[in-house]
C-alpha cells in the first residue's frame, strides 16, 4: 500500500531524502500544471515549481501533520503565485504545445493521435489565453476550483479568506472568462468542432 | 435574495456544492427573474466550456502516455566503458568545480562551487535560513556582553570616583586632626612653659612635645 503524502512528509522531516524525492515525483507534474495555469508561462511556472519544492524542503522541519498535505502544498504554491505573479495581467501566453514539449512529452508520431493532439492544442490555447487575461485573484480561485478540484471550503482555508468571498470570486472569474471568450470569438461550438 | 447571495448560490450550483434548501431558493428566484435566469445560462455555458477544456487536457495527457517510446539501442562493452569514463570525469569535475544533482524538480549542489548562480543563491538562502537563528542568538549574546561591559565600566568609574572622594575626605580629616593636635600640643606646651617658669626653671625652652609629624 503506498504511503500517504503526510507520512512521506514526516519521513522527509526525519531525514529521509528518498521520501522527499517520492513526494516531489508524486506532485511535480500537477504542481507544474497548476502554476502554469496561474501564470500562463512555462518558464515562470518552472521557476515557481522549483521554488515551491525548495520551500517545501526548507519547511519540512516545521511541518505538522494536523492538516491535509494537499491543502498545505496548494497554500504555499498559491502564496508564491500571489507574491510574484497574481497582480499581473498577461496578454501573451506560451502555446500549450511548447509547454507539453518542455514538460518532456515524447514527439508524437504521424498517426491519428498527432492530428487529434494538434486540434486539441488550438482550442486549449484560446481558452488559456482568455484565462490569463482575467484578474489574478479571480484566476487563482477559478483554477483551484475548476481545474484542481478543491472545494470552496478548502480554497477558503488555504487562502485565509471567507468561503463567501471565494464563491463570489469564482462567479466573477466565470463572468470575466465569458467576456474574454466572447471578445476573442470562442464559442462552445468551436470546442465541439475541435474534437 | 440579495445580489451577492445569488451570485454565490450560482457558483455553488455550478460546482455541485448547493444544499437542497439553497437549490430550491435558487430555482424559485430564477423562475421569478428571467434576466437572472439568462445570465445563469450564460455562466453555465462558460462553465461547460471550461469543463470541456479540462476533459481535453486529460485526454491529451492520456494520448501522450499512449505514444510509443523509442527503445534505446543496446550498448556494447565499449559503450559501457565510455559511460564509465564519462562518469569518472564528471566525478573529478564535481570534486573540483561543483555539481548540480536534480531529482524531479528538486536540485541540490555538490562539490566546491555550484555552477549555476541560481543554485548558489538557493543554497545561500538555505544556509542563511539555517544559520539565521544561530546568528541571531550570537548577536543577542554579543549585545548582552557589550551592555554588561558598559555597565561594568560605568560602575568602575563610579567606584574610582568614590575612592577619590573618600581619599580627599580622608586627607581633609587628617589635616583637621593634625591641626587639632597641633593646637592641643601648643596649648599643653604653653601651659607647661607657664608652669615651669613659675617653678623657676629658667633653662626651660619650648621642647617639641608632640611628634615631629604634627609640627
Amino acid at each position: 500500500m503506498p504511503q500517504s503524502d503526510e507520512q512521506l512528509m514526516l519521513d522527509s522531516r526525519y531525514g529521509s531524502m528518498q521520501a522527499f524525492e517520492l513526494l516531489v515525483r508524486r506532485w511535480d507534474r500537477q504542481m507544474l500544471m497548476y502554476l502554469h495555469r496561474c501564470v500562463g508561462n512555462f518558464a515562470e511556472a518552472e521557476d515557481l515549481r522549483q521554488e515551491l519544492f525548495f520551500k517545501i524542503y526548507q519547511k519540512r522541519q516545521s511541518y505538522r501533520p494536523d492538516g491535509n498535505f494537499k491543502s498545505w502544498l496548494y497554500r504555499i504554491a498559491t502564496n508564491l503565485v500571489i507574491d510574484k505573479h497574481a497582480r499581473k495581467i498577461r496578454p501573451a501566453t506560451q502555446p500549450l504545445e511548447d509547454f507539453e514539449a518542455d514538460c518532456g512529452a515524447s514527439t508524437p508520431d504521424d498517426g491519428s493521435d498527432s492530428r487529434k493532439l494538434a486540434a486539441l492544442g488550438e482550442f486549449e490555447n484560446q481558452i488559456f489565453a482568455a484565462l490569463q487575461r482575467i484578474p489574478g485573484d479571480e484566476r487563482i480561485a477559478l483554477v483551484l476550483r475548476h481545474f484542481e478540484d478543491l472545494k470552496f471550503k478548502d480554497i477558503a482555508e488555504l487562502t485565509n479568506e471567507p468561503e463567501s468571498t471565494i464563491k463570489s470570486r469564482v462567479y466573477r472569474g466565470l463572468q470575466s472568462m465569458r467576456t474574454e471568450l466572447k471578445r476573442i470569438g470562442v464559442s462552445e461550438s468551436d470546442c465541439i468542432a475541435s474534437i | 435574495m440579495k445580489r451577492e447571495e445569488l451570485e454565490q448560490c450560482m457558483a455553488s450550483q455550478l460546482y455541485g456544492e448547493l444544499s437542497e434548501e439553497e437549490q430550491r431558493k435558487l430555482d424559485e428566484w430564477l423562475d421569478a427573474h428571467p434576466d437572472d435566469r439568462a445570465e445563469f445560462d450564460e455562466l453555465r455555458r462558460t462553465h461547460a466550456l471550461l469543463n470541456r477544456l479540462r476533459a481535453q487536457q486529460e485526454e491529451k495527457e492520456s494520448i501522450i502516455e499512449r505514444l510509443p517510446v523509442r527503445s534505446r539501442p543496446r550498448r556494447n562493452w565499449r559503450g559501457w566503458a565510455l559511460a564509465a569514463a564519462v562518469c569518472f570525469a564528471l566525478l573529478l569535475f564535481a570534486g573540483s568545480q561543483g555539481l548540480i544533482v536534480q531529482i524531479g524538480s528538486f536540485r541540490i549542489g555538490l562539490g566546491a562551487a555550484p555552477a549555476s548562480p541560481d543554485m548558489r543563491e538557493l543554497i545561500r538562502q538555505e544556509l542563511a535560513a539555517d544559520y539565521k537563528p544561530i546568528i541571531g542568538e550570537l548577536v543577542e549574546t554579543v549585545d548582552i556582553v557589550q551592555k554588561s561591559h558598559d555597565m561594568f565600566v560605568r560602575r568602575q568609574t563610579a567606584l574610582e570616583q568614590s575612592f577619590a572622594d573618600l581619599s580627599a575626605i580622608q586627607k581633609i580629616q587628617e589635616r583637621k586632626v593634625e591641626l587639632a593636635l597641633n593646637e592641643l600640643v601648643d596649648g599643653i606646651d604653653e601651659r607647661l612653659r607657664t608652669y615651669l617658669t613659675a617653678m623657676k626653671y629658667p633653662a626651660y625652652t619650648a621642647y617639641p612635645v608632640a611628634s615631629p609629624k604634627y609640627q
